[in-house]
C-alpha cells in the first residue's frame, strides 16, 4: 500500500502544530508542518496530493489568502479550516472557497477525526 | 507693572475690613482715655485723621503693589508701630494699653513667631518715638469711662478675627475636598477607558486564549483516547505540554485582570523597560497579527521612574494601539514600531514611533482634545486621558514632527534620589 498523502498543517502556533502532528501520526496519517502560509507555498510543488489543515488567522498571509492563492494557481487541495473566532466577512469568502470542513478552536479530537474522515473517505 | 489678580487681593481685602473695624472700636477706647486726661485738640485731630485715612492708604498700597501679600505684611507692621504711638498717647492707661497690645499681637500670630517679634519691635519703636516727641506723661490708672470705652474692642474684635479665620479655614477645606474629588473622578475615567480598551481587544484576547486551550485539549484527549499515547513517556510528554500551555493561558488572564482592575493610584519605583515589555506582551496578538516588527532602544543607564504602573501601561497601550492601527493599511510595505527611552534631566522620555502615514498637520493641535477621533469606532478619549495621566505625574506628552510616520513621546519623573 502506498504511503498515504500527508496532511499539511499550517498554523503559526507551535504547540498546536506539535499536538496535531502527534495526533495525526496516531491516527495513521503523515503530516508536514508549516509555520506560515508563505512557508507552505515556498515548499509545495504543484502536483502533490494531500489535505490542508490550515488556521484562518495568521500574521502575514492568512488562511483565506492561501486558499484563494491556491485556487488562482489552479491547485485543488481539500482543506479543513481552523477558526479562532467567527468573522462575518471571512465566512462569506470561505463559502466560495469550499473547504471540506471547519474546526472552531478549541476543537475536540472527535471533531478532528470527523473532518479528516471526509477526506480519507474520498481517497 | 502687572495688576495683581482678584485672588491675590483676597488677603488685603480681608485685612482691610478687620483694620477698619479695629480702628473704629479702637477709636472709642482711645477717645475715652483722651476724655479722661483732657487731651489737646492736636491729639484728637491726629487720631481722627489716622482712623479715617490709614485703612484706605493700606488698601491702595496693597492694590498697587506687584506682590500684595508682601505689601500687606508691611501694612501690618505699620499698624503695630501706630499702636505703640497710641499706647503712649493714652499715657499708658493700663486697660486700654494692654488691650491694644494684645489685639495687635493676636492676628499677627498666624503669620509666625518671627513676624510677631518684628511687629512687637515696631510697636515699641512707635511707642518710644511718641514718648520722645510728645512727652505725654504716665498715668496707668484706668477710670470707669475708659473701661466702658474698651468694652466694644474687647468683645467685637476677637469675634471678628475668629470669624475671619473660620471663613478662610472653610475655603481651604472645600478646596482640599474638590482636589480629592477630582483625583477620584480622574481615576474612574481612566478605569473606564482601560475596560473599554480591553473590550476592543476582546476578540484578539479570546483568540490568544484559544491557542493554549486547543493545545491542552488535543494533548489530553490524545492521552485518553489513543493507545499510542498511553505509554508513560508519551503521557509525561503530554502532561508537560499541558502544564506549559495552562500557565501561558493563566498569564494572559492575569495580564488582562491586572489591567482592568479598579484601584487606588499608587506610585512606586519602576523600571520603565519592564513596563514596556509587559505592554508588548499584552498586545502580542495584535502585533503578530499586524506582522509588525518591534524595535526597542533603551537607555540602559537611566534610573527607575516613580510612577503608577497601571497608568503608565495605559498610556503605552494607547500609543502602541494607535501605532498598530496606523500601520494597518495593506499598502504599508514597512511595518515597524520603534520604542526608545532616553534620559532628559530629571525625567525619562519614552518615544513611540510608527512607520504609518504620520500625523495629519491639519488636526495636530486637536489630537489631545477629548472626543476628537479619526477612527470610526471609539470615543476619542484615549489621548486626552493619556495627557491627564501623564500630567498628573508632572510629565508631559506630545507629538514630534517626523517625515516618516507618527512620533509620540511622553516624559515621566525619575526617582528623585537618583537625579
Amino acid at each position: 500500500m502506498t504511503a498515504p498523502a500527508p496532511v499539511f498543517v499550517i498554523d503559526d502556533e507551535e504547540p498546536v502544530r506539535l499536538a496535531l502532528a502527534k495526533l495525526l501520526r496516531a491516527l495513521g496519517l503523515t503530516s508536514e508542518m508549516y509555520a506560515s502560509a508563505q512557508d507552505f507555498l515556498d515548499h509545495y510543488s504543484g502536483d502533490r496530493a494531500g489535505c490542508l489543515l490550515v488556521d484562518i488567522r495568521m500574521p502575514g498571509m492568512s488562511g483565506l489568502d492561501l486558499l484563494e492563492e491556491l485556487r488562482r494557481r489552479g491547485i485543488h487541495l481539500p482543506a479543513i479550516v481552523m477558526t479562532g473566532h467567527t468573522e462575518e466577512s471571512a465566512l462569506e469568502r470561505l463559502e466560495t472557497l469550499n473547504p471540506i470542513g471547519f474546526l472552531e478552536k478549541p476543537f475536540t479530537l472527535e471533531q478532528l477525526k470527523q473532518k479528516l474522515a471526509r477526506w480519507t473517505g474520498q481517497t | 507693572m502687572d495688576q495683581p489678580d482678584r485672588r491675590e487681593l483676597r488677603l488685603p481685602r480681608q485685612v482691610y475690613r478687620l483694620r477698619l473695624l479695629g480702628l473704629v472700636l479702637g477709636f472709642v477706647a482711645v477717645g475715652s482715655t483722651f476724655w479722661k486726661h483732657q487731651a489737646p485738640a492736636t491729639e484728637w485731630g491726629f487720631t481722627i485723621l489716622y482712623a479715617l485715612t490709614w485703612p484706605h492708604l493700606a488698601w491702595l498700597h496693597a492694590r498697587r503693589s506687584a506682590d500684595p501679600h508682601r505689601a500687606e505684611r508691611l501694612n501690618l507692621t505699620i499698624d503695630s508701630a501706630f499702636g505703640g504711638v497710641f499706647i503712649a498717647l493714652m499715657r499708658f492707661s493700663l486697660l486700654p494699653s494692654v488691650l491694644a497690645a494684645g489685639m495687635l499681637s493676636m492676628d499677627k500670630i498666624a503669620w509666625g513667631p518671627r513676624f510677631l517679634m518684628r511687629t512687637t519691635a515696631a510697636l515699641i519703636a512707635g511707642c518710644a518715638a511718641a514718648v520722645l516727641i510728645v512727652r505725654p506723661g504716665y498715668d496707668p490708672t484706668t477710670s470707669m469711662i475708659e473701661i466702658i470705652g474698651c468694652l466694644p474692642l474687647m468683645t467685637a474684635y476677637p469675634l471678628a478675627v475668629g470669624f475671619a479665620n473660620y471663613a478662610s479655614g472653610q475655603m481651604a477645606r472645600e478646596r482640599r475636598k474638590a482636589v480629592e474629588e477630582l483625583a477620584t473622578v480622574r481615576e474612574e475615567l481612566a478605569h473606564v477607558a482601560r475596560v473599554a480598551t480591553l473590550g476592543e481587544m476582546a476578540a484578539g484576547l479570546a483568540h490568544e486564549l484559544n491557542q493554549p486551550l486547543t493545545a491542552i485539549h488535543l494533548e489530553a484527549t490524545a492521552a485518553l483516547e489513543l493507545r499510542e499515547f498511553q505509554t508513560p513517556e508519551a503521557t509525561l510528554d503530554g502532561m508537560k505540554t499541558i502544564a506549559e500551555q495552562s500557565q501561558r493561558a493563566g498569564e494572559i488572564v492575569r495580564r488582562m485582570r491586572t489591567y482592568a482592575r479598579r484601584r487606588q493610584p499608587h506610585r512606586e519605583d519602576t523600571d520603565m523597560r519592564q513596563l514596556i515589555r509587559d505592554v508588548l506582551a499584552l498586545l502580542d496578538h495584535d502585533l503578530r497579527l499586524g506582522a509588525i516588527q518591534t524595535r526597542l532602544e533603551f537607555d540602559e543607564t537611566a534610573p527607575p521612574v516613580r510612577v503608577d504602573r497601571i497608568e503608565v501601561q495605559q498610556v503605552l497601550v494607547n500609543l502602541i494601539r494607535n501605532a498598530i492601527e496606523a500601520m494597518n493599511q495593506p499598502s504599508s510595505a514597512e511595518r515597524t514600531l520603534s520604542i526608545r527611552t532616553e534620559r532628559q534631566g530629571a525625567r525619562l522620555r519614552v518615544i513611540v514611533a510608527d512607520s504609518g502615514p504620520g500625523v495629519d498637520p491639519a488636526i495636530a493641535d486637536r489630537l489631545f482634545h477629548p472626543f476628537h477621533s479619526t477612527k470610526t469606532a471609539g470615543l476619542g478619549l484615549g489621548l486626552s486621558i493619556c495627557q491627564s495621566l501623564v500630567e498628573a505625574h508632572g510629565g508631559r506628552i506630545a507629538t514630534l514632527p517626523s517625515d516618516r510616520g507618527a512620533v509620540f513621546f511622553f516624559e515621566m519623573p525619575l526617582v528623585p534620589e537618583f537625579v
